[in-house]
């Protein structure tokens, strides 16, 4: 996986509900996860500074910061963060995958984790003169990964940039945009 | 639309560029293959497949498969299967990643049956239920919910697995322990009719 992220913890947790009454039902997906709040709650919380806005926005948690207090799990109004209880958690046990193994003590046992963004790609994007949200590489592996073409990425600062266009276009909102948190992902109405 | 670079994955989009077009309903090839395979079978004094090589048709017939079920009014509920849209076909059902990522999906591991029926029944969600066919019963955890018939209650795990690592160790109700194979159900090509008739009660 992308992001080595241990058991049972989330970057995206996808909501599958109903909604409606037999026979007239429709059937709905919510993916959640962290929202990159400009007014991030989570930021203003963390004692150790782990958590933290970049100045593109981005909001990361530095591993090596974090002392695993979850504050942040708490006043996150989206549930968007998980405790990694396990330092080499593995999905086949008990021992970790060559795979598995390749990403060990990315997320240190104790700390909390939580959507990047794929910051990662994002920061090579440059030196490999590539685009973020035009470029497959230099995007969130979610949006290259999504069988239906359902999510997008690019730069809400630039009006012109697609996601920017997709928002002008369908009325793309927050969620619980009322919560004042300023997010930075969209939701785009059918 | 997404993202440029997923366009190319969309069958549709490269078929229409290719110039190719869908399947007609008409199936001569289906007839041929029938007709070739009732040949070679009855060449060696084979008949068992008799009743299916008459389904080998251009176009299909309607049959009443369900009218086959003759159980009495006692069993009130078809059961169907299906799986949840991360395990294509039940191959990768041992991925654990997967699992978690099924986990999400409505109806996971459980038994769904329409907000009614389970009125009806005294079941509110999460409750114990036995589902009971003519040939054996299995237990599981009910989902309540309105996106099924109220006449159809449904195993989301298929046909189970209890060979498959990880997935033999889940279980995840299925259809197979109370449902058997019959060839009066089974189609030309080797398709089995994935119902069941069955009653559904509180444990």
């Amino acid at each position: 996986m992308e992001n080595f992220v241990p058991p049972g913890v989330f970057f995206t947790r996808v909501n599958d509900y109903e909604a409606g009454t037999y026979p007239h039902v429709q059937r709905h997906f919510l993916p959640v996860g962290c929202m990159h709040c400009k007014d991030a709650p989570c930021v203003q919380a963390c004692p150790s500074g782990a958590s933290a806005r970049r100045q593109d926005g981005i909001v990361l948690v530095d591993q090596n910061l974090c002392v695993g207090c979850r504050y942040c799990m708490v006043v996150c109004p989206y549930g968007a963060r998980d405790f990694n209880e396990e330092s080499n958690a593995a999905y086949f046990g008990p021992g970790p995958t060559p795979s598995e193994a390749f990403g060990a003590g990315r997320y240190p046992k104790g700390s909390v984790v939580k959507c990047t963004f794929c910051a990662d790609r994002i920061d090579e994007a440059g030196s490999r003169g590539l685009t973020p949200g035009v470029d497959r590489d230099a995007t969130p592996a979610c949006v290259g990964s999504c069988i239906a073409g359902a999510r997008f990425f690019g730069d809400l600062d630039d009006e012109d940039s697609l996601v920017c266009q997709l928002i002008r276009a369908r009325g793309g909102k927050p969620l619980q945009e009322e919560l004042g948190t300023e997010p930075s992902v969209y939701y785009l109405p059918r | 639309m997404g993202p440029a670079f997923l366009r190319p994955w969309y069958l549709h989009a490269l078929m229409v560029k290719m110039g190719l077009r869908y399947e007609l309903p008409y199936q001569e090839r289906l007839k041929r293959i029938g007709e070739d395979l009732g040949e070679r079978l009855h060449s060696v004094g084979s008949h068992f497949w008799d009743d299916q090589l008459r389904e080998y048709q251009a176009m299909p017939e309607w049959h009443d498969f369900p009218g086959l079920w003759d159980t009495g009014p006692e069993y009130d509920l078809w059961l169907i299967t299906c799986r949840s849209m991360q395990f294509a076909w039940g191959g990768n059902v041992g991925i654990p990643a997967l699992i978690e990522a099924a986990s999400m999906a409505i109806g996971h591991g459980g038994i769904s049956l329409n907000t009614s029926t389970a009125r009806a029944r005294g079941i509110k969600n999460g409750d114990d239920i036995w589902v009971e066919s003519p040939v054996g019963r299995l237990k599981a955890k009910a989902v309540v919910r309105e996106g099924v018939h109220p006449e159809v209650v449904v195993a989301t795990h298929m046909f189970g697995h209890w060979r498959t690592p990880v997935a033999k160790e889940l279980g995840w109700p299925s259809m197979n322990p109370i449902t058997r194979l019959s060839y009066k159900l089974t189609d030309e090509t080797g398709g089995t009719s994935d119902h069941v008739r069955v009653k559904v009660y509180k444990a």
